[in-house]
């Protein structure tokens, strides 16, 4: 019986049989790791607080035929005031998913597991959850390599910055300038306030986070764009953000 | 090929179907029925229709009853100014255990779930809503589980009963009775140590 250890936070969990679970673990050391919390819903169970959603703690397993097996764990960071409030549950969940789903089993992803965690510090200390959202998903599509190409017009290479008409082609996620834009196709205009924003969201940092001021009009275009990359790229619509848009918060 | 004669295979197709129950279990459970008297194999069989054909939802408090509205609902000994809001059938049992309670209840059958898309249409928040309209109830508990989803609907629940203006209330957390306190996780300490009351 082989023991390790892995830094994880809990992303999503499932019922198993009566009492147990299974935990879908983002690892720094090995990835994305779906284990079985044995007894977890008993009330004396010693794994309960360490397998709450989104909490950070060090796990002890042991490998397993099929799923391996939670053995110990310790909490280094609840994060239980997220999860007692409303919005901000709903809006993490759907990160957790994201990352669920981003992420292949079992393959070692240190920058979105850091990324992840830093998002969930962020999102304890601030309450503009709506942009935290749309920072993370841009820097999480930046480090899968699908943020839309922002420099040029994809279609002719012609530089967008003199550009007054932008459009966003979903079918190739990326920007066309209006000369390359057929009407036919189902392109959307944006403003150029939203590519810079998408550009300078991109280069920044969390802690710049703050100077970032938005009118509601960009926040919604940027939204729109990143929703289709994303959909392009996951071929599904998330879960969870079918219920934010029930919810409409 | 089937191993079996038809009808024992079916019966441990059917028993397949059951949660926690394996192949092997099954075809345990399915030797184990054909080897039993036939008088107990009706009575079981009978027991199976009757239990499915006779339980429904209460009308009032969504519960499993064989009656409408339910016991609890009808009983004249019971407290009706108070409800207590849990998330299934079982939690009323296990409540009803304490034979602390005298309330009535409220099962919502679910609890939100943003992960797994269950909103607050999905379980029967709109009916604990109607059971308030005729102002007759002072308190409503909030018994949903202590864990996420259970939180998480009691925050939405607590959020829509503001206008009401009744006492809505939340069961407390902490430290299981007979429990170490070296083993509680922080989480549930700090919530142990903000409900702490006077002695």
């Amino acid at each position: 019986m082989s023991l390790y250890s892995a830094n994880a936070i809990v992303l999503y969990h499932q019922d198993l049989g009566d009492a147990d679970k299974i935990i879908t673990l983002m690892s720094r050391e090995y990835g994305k790791i779906k284990a079985v919390a044995r007894g977890v819903k008993r009330p004396r169970n010693r794994l309960i607080g360490g397998t709450q959603l989104f909490t950070y703690s060090e796990f002890l397993l042991f490998k397993g035929r099929q799923l391996d097996n939670i053995s110990q764990c310790q909490i280094k960071e609840s994060f239980f005031r997220i999860r007692d409030d409303f919005k901000k549950l709903a809006y993490t969940s759907y990160m957790a998913e994201l990352v669920n789903e981003f992420v292949p089993e079992k393959q070692k992803n240190e920058e979105v597991f850091f990324l992840f965690l830093k998002t969930l510090y962020w999102i304890l200390k601030n309450d503009d959850i709506e942009l935290i959202t749309r920072f993370f998903e841009i820097k999480l599509l930046l480090l899968t390599g699908i943020l839309p190409y922002m420099d040029s017009c994809i279609n002719c290479k012609a530089s967008l910055d003199d550009e007054v008409e932008i459009y966003f082609k979903p079918s190739e996620g990326g920007f066309v300038c209006s000369n390359c834009c057929s009407i036919r196709e189902n392109n959307l205009q944006i403003q150029k306030g939203t590519l810079n924003l998408l550009k300078f969201l991109s280069e920044i940092k969390y802690e710049q986070l703050d100077l970032v001021k938005l009118t509601p009009n960009l926040i919604q275009e940027l939204e729109k764009i990143l929703r289709i990359c994303i959909a392009n790229y996951l071929e599904k619509k998330l879960k969870s953000l079918t219920f934010l848009d029930k919810i409409k918060l | 090929m089937s191993y079996y004669a038809k009808p024992i295979a079916n019966l441990i197709e059917e028993f397949a179907k059951l949660p926690g129950i394996g192949p092997k279990t099954a075809q345990r459970i399915a030797f184990y029925i054909i080897n039993m008297p036939k008088d107990s194999v009706n009575r079981f069989a009978e027991t199976l229709l009757e239990a499915r054909g006779k339980i429904r939802y209460c009308s009032v408090c969504g519960n499993f009853t064989d009656e409408n509205p339910c016991k609890i609902c009808s009983s004249r000994e019971r407290d009706a100014t108070t409800i207590c809001v849990v998330e299934n059938p079982r939690d009323v049992v296990a409540m009803e255990k304490t034979r602390e309670y005298k309330g009535l209840y409220h099962v919502l059958n679910g609890a939100i779930s943003p992960m797994d898309n269950i909103g607050p249409d999905d379980i029967k928040i709109k009916e604990l809503l109607a059971r308030l309209k005729d102002n007759t109830i002072k308190e409503i508990i909030l018994a949903t589980n202590p864990n996420v989803e259970g939180e998480a609907t009691a925050m939405y629940i607590s959020k829509l009963l503001k206008p009401f203006n009744i006492k809505v209330t939340r069961i407390a957390h902490g430290v299981p009775v007979g429990g170490d306190l070296e083993y509680a996780d922080e989480v549930t300490l700090t919530k142990a140590l903000e409900g702490r009351k006077e002695i």
